[in-house]
């Protein structure tokens, strides 16, 4: 039995709107509105879901990128939010995230063998020669060059670029990566290459990963365990396969229909208005003013998490 | 293990684009030029100037412009060509100092507004607010005044007068830069603040900044000539441009050449900074980033 | 079999290039195919392959350093390259209507919603204020939005994406076009949105009986929404059929790699089957097939000629000697 490697329980971000002269209430965007899971050491959880859902929000929050407002965050045993200042720098190198736009995540001042030089510098690991060849070797397990060492990041391609960030990430061996939609941003010969690359990642080095992501397609190519995300909220969690075969959630469901996969052949269900705002989320169930099998009591009360199989949780009155 | 093909390599983006630029930009040459001029004129000015700016040598007092005196001499008889020679240091000088020390004073608040946001950001926004809400020369004014009329209090002066601008500057890039992700990548790898204010915001903080001081030394350099004309600044008998034109005030009708080309070396420095800084503009924004 | 009218047609190579710093970019590198009178035409490929930039050079908005070289755009039988910029004005909004990928770029954040329909409408149709003001309360309820005398005073940030995106369409529909050309008009756009705004386009163009040439990188988004495809790759088409056959019988490698590598659901595989190599630099293409080094079905032939468009079965045209059939 695996052991856990990150668990995540009622984590809450919420924005405050400011309202900078008018007393009283400040109103809040609920962006993370408790959501819990937890991944196991070696597997992929996927978390999809539309822009608006969160799904950012939690892998932002988790690493603490933001402070979150609620919750608790444990990984490999150590309560991450109680660390403090100094002995949470120390312990970074063993969660890195992967961003979506790699024409952002690399400083463009740098070259790539600065970037790459970073984690260990920052960390205080850098030994001069060996370090040199620490970086070829680094560059060559993604498929680059040492010769790439010298250039800067506009002169590569966005592929390259991921590859570059996930080098950047693998440097010091961590054992959890939070990928943020990494292939969003890439053409579909580019995507395949990149996906490729990550699931080899993972089997050589033992990665966990947590895959973040608008894309069902990818997210079942990549992915063991599923939960998808609307509002803040998860709505479904379940074994990926199950998900995509027996989707309880109506959301879910119309989230897959509305995949463009020219090998599926799925009516499409199409939802009726707009991905309401986080700052007033509606009341009740969220998801219930969009949703074709709305209740009497769907706006009333919150549905409860519920284990409708094995592993597989739903949030719904069905 | 997916491969990767050997890239092409692109023709070196790096200089020759850059000259490319800048030919095809004449006005920016101009400016250049002129910059390149006053540079060397304040270098090698013991070696451009036919006569010792401080002597004074009254039989020659108010002659007009000639062989011997380029440009005329003053009413202290001294060559003018050789003074506005020796001036262009004092100009640079002027420039250089009041520009780099508001530098200094800008980027800090502004790095500590803009990256740390919330009540800091307020505090030093306001303070920048307060200095801003001064009209410049009235500020600059009165402090040359309360310090004691000396060119170093005037630049003292002007540089406490001048620091909002770039604090407010350095604000937004910092804003700008905070939300690019490799900021989040560099804290994810537990980069300390301080690391990523040096390291990654600072590089890619300072073109705006340049553009800006450029464009900025023309009007430090009409605003230290205001200065100087009212007295305020360059004190007799340092060669300042501004203090010239004032001593030749009077004698415009006699010696048009008096105040004139003080002047005209005034306005043409400004012009080619002012050239040089809308260009530098064109230069270095989007067209460098892919 | 009734012949059905051609809307548009691309003919003696349509090429647009852009003359840069580091070199002659060529975008659009030897373009032809047509458009029949109410048929959705899908340009497909990826970044670099020149689907927008033909789109531009239809409505001839190509800016320089990027010029059209040569080739004819015949629509509804006229040249629109011959044409007086002051007739291409005319043409745009009217006769062909053309949807940008991203609204929020494309609409005027200062100026209301209504301001800006009825400014196309007026221009266009030259009616007047009341009139052009009923007709685009009419066309915001065609695009579904509701309470549309309420959005014709919104601004365009004030609206979610998927509503900005109904006013662009809006906008571009409102004189009823024979053409519409949509550049990715779903990329930017949620999932559950994307679905609802394929869904009005589609029916939209189907009512008023227009064309539509369909510029996206999406295969899935073309197999459901258009009738014929186009593979482009490095500024030339490279694979012309209709769309069932398309994914049936991909003929073209590049087609059956891209195809391959794109995630399925109903698939499960290990690893997705990959094309090696990178997509080419169009300054300096690779000589012959543009394709050639990347292709598992290269032969010695490939570098040395560019194959062209040839027609191998009643509407299936592929670009490769493997395929050339004679």
């Amino acid at each position: 039995m695996a052991e856990t490697l990150l668990k995540v329980e009622g984590l809450k971000k919420y924005f405050p709107i400011h309202r900078h002269f008018l007393p009283g209430k400040v109103e809040f965007v609920k962006a993370v509105d408790g959501v819990t899971f937890q991944i196991e050491q070696g597997e992929t959880l996927g978390l999809v879901g539309e822009s608006g859902c969160g799904k950012t929000t939690v892998g932002k929050t988790v690493l603490r990128f933001e402070e979150p407002t609620a919750g608790k965050v444990v990984f490999e045993g150590m309560d991450l939010l109680g660390l403090k200042g100094k002995e949470l720098r120390r312990v970074r190198w063993n969660l890195q995230m992967v961003f979506q736009d790699p024409f952002s995540s690399l400083d463009p001042r740098w070259t790539v063998r600065a970037i790459l030089r970073e984690p260990f510098l920052i960390h205080r690991r850098a030994k001069g020669i060996d370090l040199e060849r620490k970086l070829v070797g680094l560059m060559e397990i993604v498929g680059l060059t040492r010769r790439h060492l010298d250039w800067y990041p506009h002169e590569f391609s966005g592929g390259q670029r991921q590859r570059i960030a996930i080098c950047r990430a693998l440097a010091l061996n961590p054992k959890l990566m939070i990928l943020d939609e990494p292939t969003s941003a890439l053409d579909v010969s580019v995507q395949a290459q990149i996906l490729n690359l990550l699931k080899e990642l993972q089997r050589e080095f033992n990665l966990t990963y947590l895959f973040i992501s608008h894309d069902l397609s990818v997210i079942k190519h990549m992915c063991v365990r599923v939960a998808v995300m609307y509002l803040g909220e998860i709505v479904e969690m379940s074994p990926c396969r199950e998900l995509f075969s027996e989707p309880r959630h109506p959301y879910t469901q119309a989230l897959l229909s509305s995949i463009l996969d020219p090998s599926v052949r799925r009516d499409e269900i199409l939802l009726e208005g707009e991905i309401p705002s986080a700052s007033a989320p509606p009341p009740g169930c969220r998801f219930h003013p969009r949703c074709r099998f709305r209740k009497g009591l769907c706006d009333k009360d919150k549905p409860s998490w519920v284990e409708v199989r094995k592993d597989h949780f739903v949030s719904c009155f069905l | 293990m997916a491969s990767v093909e050997d890239q092409t390599e692109r023709r070196s983006r790096g200089w020759r684009f850059t000259l490319h630029l800048i030919w095809k930009n004449p006005l920016m040459v101009v400016g250049l030029a002129v910059v390149c001029v006053l540079f060397l004129m304040a270098i090698f000015a013991p070696l451009i100037s036919p006569h010792d700016p401080f002597k004074i040598n009254p039989p020659q007092r108010l002659k007009p412009p000639s062989a011997a005196y380029l440009l005329g001499t003053d009413v202290a008889g001294r060559d003018i060509f050789s003074r506005i020679v020796y001036g262009s240091r004092i100009t640079l000088q002027i420039g250089i100092t009041v520009i780099l020390l508001a530098l200094l004073i800008g980027y800090f608040f502004g790095i500590m507004a803009g990256f740390f946001g919330g009540a800091v950001d307020e505090l030093f926004m306001r303070i920048t607010d307060i200095f801003m809400s001064f009209p410049y020369l009235i500020l600059a004014m009165g402090l040359t005044v309360a310090l004691g009329p000396s060119i170093q209090n005037a630049m003292l002066a002007m540089a406490i007068v001048w620091w909002p601008t770039y604090a407010r500057l350095v604000r937004g890039e910092v804003l700008k830069l905070r939300g690019r992700t490799f900021i989040y990548a560099s804290k994810g790898l537990g980069a300390t603040n301080l690391f990523i204010i040096l390291r990654h915001i600072l590089p890619n903080s300072w073109m705006p900044v340049v553009v800006q001081s450029s464009l900025d030394f023309g009007r430090v350099i009409m605003y230290a000539a205001s200065l100087s004309f009212i007295g305020l600044g360059a004190q007799p008998p340092t060669p300042e441009w501004g203090a010239m034109i004032s001593d030749g005030r009077a004698f415009l009708e006699q010696a048009w050449w008096y105040p004139t080309f003080p002047g005209l070396a005034i306005m043409v420095t400004i012009l080619g900074f002012n050239l040089m800084g809308d260009g530098l503009r064109d230069i270095l924004d989007p067209r460098l980033r892919r | 079999m009734a012949e059905r009218r051609v809307i548009l047609k691309i003919r003696g190579d349509l090429k647009t290039y852009f003359f840069t710093f580091d070199g002659v970019a060529k975008a659009v590198d030897g373009v032809n195919f047509e458009i029949a009178e109410g048929e959705t035409f899908g340009l497909v490929g990826e970044t670099g392959c020149g689907k927008s930039v033909t789109a531009l050079s239809v409505l001839r908005l190509v800016d320089p350093p990027g010029r059209i070289v040569s080739g004819e755009i015949l629509f509804e039988g006229e040249d629109l390259l011959k044409k007086k910029e002051r007739e291409m004005r005319e043409v745009r909004g009217d006769k062909i209507g053309m949807i940008f990928q991203d609204p929020m770029s494309s609409l005027n954040p200062v100026m209301t919603v209504g301001f800006q329909l009825k400014e196309s409408i007026k221009l266009h149709k030259g009616l007047r204020e009341k009139k052009a003001e009923l007709l685009a309360m009419e066309m915001l309820e065609q695009v579904r939005i509701p309470e549309p005398s309420k959005v014709m005073r919104r601004f365009p940030h004030e609206l979610s994406g998927g509503m900005q995106q109904r006013v662009m369409i809006g906008i571009a529909l409102c004189c009823h076009p024979k053409l519409i050309i949509a550049d990715e008009p779903t990329t930017a756009l949620d999932v559950t949105i994307q679905a609802q705004i394929l869904r009005l386009i589609r029916d939209l163009k189907h009512d008023f009986g227009s064309s539509m040439l369909m510029i996206t990188h999406n295969l899935g988004l073309v197999s459901k929404y258009c009738d014929r495809v186009g593979v482009m790759y490095a500024g030339s088409l490279v694979e012309v059929c209709d769309v069932s056959t398309i994914f049936s019988e991909p003929l073209h490698p590049y087609t059956r790699g891209l195809i391959e590598a794109i995630p399925k659901v109903n698939a499960e595989r290990e690893a997705l089957p990959v094309i090696p190599g990178r997509i080419p630099d169009i300054i300096l293409p690779p000589p012959g097939c543009k394709f050639h080094p990347r292709c598992r079905e290269a032969g010695p032939g490939c570098p040395e000629e560019r194959p062209p468009l040839r027609q191998v079965k009643p509407d299936h045209w592929v670009a490769c000697v493997n395929y050339g059939g004679e």
